[in-house]
């Protein structure tokens, strides 16, 4: 492969610009890279490139910047080959027999060698033995009938000894297996170098091949099983038990617990009857999680609430607590003019809690916990375009013809401000569905580099280093 | 003008939709002064033409884009002033996308615009570099591809006159007397074999592997180059270099060659040839472009 590359290189280079060429002037170039050519003149200007390295300069470097979205990278699920998505479950299988073999040919040959020095055993005993594994038989309930015999700790003790043989026997399965893919890669004349993919090593492949023995045989299984002896056991004094059903009678509720003796002096309601009813646990009937969202929720409403009672700030104020120093908020997005801009949430004022760093995004998101279709949409600008994503990973351009580029965007809920080029403002209050051209003052000149949006106060400031600002969201403005 | 614009063979009324359609007058254009632009960009471009067909390739012009840079060459301040609004900031843009710095994207910018507004003269009037502009493609497009060709230009300009020291940081390097590589009978069958193989292969494969060897593209940059997605670019390349080797080794086979033998020629080779494609590289790739790559 490497040396055709290079081969190809020189004859390639030894071609180029041979005749005097004549190249496509920039009209047709511009028409080739916007695809407006006719056919046989597209042909034409292949032709040439194809000979003509600097043409295909001036045209790679004439083509527009690929915008961000153009560069996601789509993680694909590892390739599986059918072979091994076919033997998968035998092999899983096979590896579950060949264990229970070892298992069952250790259980049979050691007794027979301690029998040598030893009394032989009886066969009734052995039956015996087979028939009664080690432990709370009663722990080990008919639900693991993958173990039907375990008859002694040497059983047990032997079971992972055997596990090292099982990687190597699969290893090599394995390799067995990719031996035809490896010798076709190596037969064909391989890939470009960016494309070539490294050799599996037969370290890799063990290791790959004991990873995959884990997901199809339990090798935890000989550990959960024992575990699940002893932690029943324990379960009953480390757990709750199952939940009592609960009397109206206070006094029957502790009677049937002499242990809770000490609660005797709990204070008692106005009624008379003791409020330690909380004490017993309620059933397990919501999953944790829906109780998470639960709670999160609630401290969110709560929240909300509460800065429902507060009292609103005053709309001249709004730039400053909101965005804190002017300035500074572009000053962060000027960095990066690609940024994507989330949505704010929307709140009765600019002074909630919801807007500033009080909350965790978590805590915020658990908002959206039961209502998860309403996500916020994310705005940015790329390559001068001003482009929204409804909260999935797909993102299409919302003000397309614009007519200008787009610097700048900012958003508050449904309430979107963009700018760009010429002193160009567009403004959206329903999350972009319809747009509004915002007119500065006739001096406004160049690109705008900062919007910040109050409800009513709105300030702008462009490359000019102008300054622009309206009290009255956006209808009139004053140069400052 | 160009010689032999026929106006008044031009249907007045198809003209005069043409001419609506561009907006020109707003720009200052006269119907007459438009008339004579279509022309010149027919005789250019399809000399050969029916009439019908004059009609199909203009109304297939970006004719608002047209008038408007016809306009500008003709000096009219509207033009101008809309020009300007447009295009003034794009074409710094477009010029710093270009250079990746921003001083001589300045300086790249401000050379096309004194050559769009037409600093020399010939016969008394000044020559504006919008005058060649045809309208095939958008205005925007148009300046981009200008602005590549002029960065172009300077750079194979400025090569010749880079120090040796830069040159020596370049990484060229200056022997007494450059090895003259082995031209075995080897060599020789292996080449021609090459080369027949490059030349039956389709244009756009040959660009393909042109920019994927030579220019050091990457498979995105080389699909929009040729206009599909860079997954196809990587499977063409695949299924090209499979291919091209079959074809080198029947070559090989077919000069007298057995199979063992074309195999072993193929891959015993690169020795004398690595000498050769590093040098003929430096000559073919602008350093440059290179640390630009480098960068992205």
């Amino acid at each position: 492969m490497p040396e055709l590359s290079k081969l190809l290189r020189q004859r390639l280079a030894a071609t180029e610009n041979g005749p005097a060429p004549t190249h496509p002037d920039a009209d047709t170039l511009t028409a080739y890279v916007e695809k407006s050519l006719p056919a046989t003149e597209r042909q034409a200007v292949i032709a040439h490139l194809s000979v003509c390295g600097p043409c295909r300069e001036v045209l790679v470097l004439s083509q527009p910047e690929l915008p961000e979205l153009a560069t996601q990278t789509v993680l694909a699920p590892a390739p599986v080959s059918p072979w091994r998505r076919l033997l998968r479950p035998a092999f899983g299988l096979a590896a579950s027999v060949a264990a229970m073999a070892i298992i069952a040919v250790l259980v049979l040959r050691l007794p027979q060698k301690s029998s040598q020095q030893a009394a032989q055993p009886t066969t009734s005993e052995t039956q015996q033995a087979k028939a009664n594994p080690v432990g709370d038989q009663t722990a080990a309930p008919e639900a693991k009938p993958a173990v039907p015999a375990q008859p002694s700790g040497a059983g047990f003790a032997s079971a992972p000894q055997s596990h090292p043989a099982l990687n190597d026997k699969d290893a090599r399965a394995q390799m067995k297996r990719e031996e035809p893919a490896r010798a076709k890669m190596a037969a064909t004349f391989g890939a470009p170098p960016s494309m070539a993919a490294p050799p599996p090593s037969a370290k890799t492949l063990g290791l790959t091949a004991g990873l995959q023995r884990k997901d199809f045989v339990n090798t935890d299984f000989f550990a959960a099983n024992n575990a699940d002896v002893v932690l029943d056991g324990q379960s009953k004094k480390d757990f709750p038990s199952a939940p009592q059903p609960q009397t109206a009678a206070a006094g029957t509720l502790f009677s049937a617990n002499t242990k809770i003796t000490g609660f005797s002096d709990i204070p008692t309601n106005a009624g008379g009857t003791s409020n330690v009813r909380i004490l017993t646990p309620n059933p397990p009937s919501k999953p944790l999680s829906y109780k998470l969202g639960q709670l999160a929720s609630a401290t969110v409403h709560s929240l909300h609430l509460h800065t429902n009672v507060a009292p609103n700030l005053r709309a001249g104020a709004l730039g400053a607590s909101t965005m804190g120093e002017p300035g500074s908020f572009s000053a962060t997005l000027l960095k990066n003019p690609n940024a994507e801009v989330k949505a704010a949430p929307e709140k009765a004022d600019a002074g909630s809690l919801a807007a500033s760093d009080a909350l965790s995004p978590g805590a915020l998101s658990a908002n959206s916990f039961a209502s998860r279709e309403s996500a916020p949409v994310s705005w940015k600008v790329v390559s001068g375009k001003l482009i929204k994503s409804a909260g999935q990973s797909q993102w299409e351009e919302a003000y397309p013809g614009a007519g200008f580029e787009f610097s700048f965007v900012t958003a508050r809920g449904n309430d979107v401000w963009a700018g760009g080029s010429h002193a160009s403002i567009i403004h959206s209050r329903d999350a972009g569905l319809t747009w509004e051209t915002v007119r500065l003052g006739e001096a406004a000149t160049g690109t705008i580099v900062s919007i910040m949006a109050g409800t009513l106060n709105v300030q702008v400031k462009t490359s000019d280093n102008q300054s622009w600002s309206s009290t009255d969201g956006g209808k009139s403005w004053t140069q400052n | 003008m160009s010689p032999g614009p026929r106006p008044a063979e031009l249907p007045v009324l198809t003209l005069r939709a043409l001419y609506e359609k561009s907006g020109g007058e707003r720009y200052g254009l006269t119907l007459q002064a438009f008339g004579v632009v279509l022309e010149q960009v027919a005789v250019k471009y399809v000399p050969q033409a029916t009439q019908q067909q004059r009609l199909e390739f203009w109304r297939d012009l970006k004719l608002e884009e047209l008038a408007l840079a016809r306009a500008c060459a003709a000096g009219h301040d509207a033009a101008w002033q809309a020009f300007l609004t447009r295009f003034r900031e794009k074409l710094y843009d477009i010029a710093r996308g270009i250079t990746k710095e921003d001083s001589s994207a300045r300086d790249l910018a401000d050379s096309l615009y004194a050559d769009l507004y037409g600093t020399s003269e010939r016969d008394g009037c000044r020559v504006s570099r919008l005058n060649f502009y045809m309208g095939r493609g958008s205005l925007e497009g148009w300046l981009r591809t200008v602005l590549a060709q002029e960065f172009v230009n300077r750079y194979r300009k400025t090569k010749r006159l880079v120090s040796l020291e830069e040159q020596a940081e370049e990484g060229v390097q200056f022997s007494a007397a450059a090895p003259s590589s082995p031209t075995s009978p080897l060599d020789s069958r292996l080449g021609a074999a090459l080369d027949e193989a490059l030349g039956q292969l389709a244009d756009e494969d040959r660009l393909v592997l042109a920019s994927y060897y030579l220019d050091d593209r990457t498979l995105t940059e080389i699909g929009r180059v040729v206009g599909v997605h860079e997954s196809t670019i990587s499977r063409r390349l695949e299924k090209l270099l499979k291919t091209l080797r079959k074809q080198v080794l029947a070559g090989l086979v077919s000069r007298g060659m057995n199979r063992g033998q074309a195999e072993e020629a193929l891959e015993a080779d690169v020795r004398y040839l690595q000498v050769d494609v590093t040098r003929k590289l430096q000559e073919n790739r602008p350093a440059a472009f290179q640390q630009d790559k480098g960068s992205d």
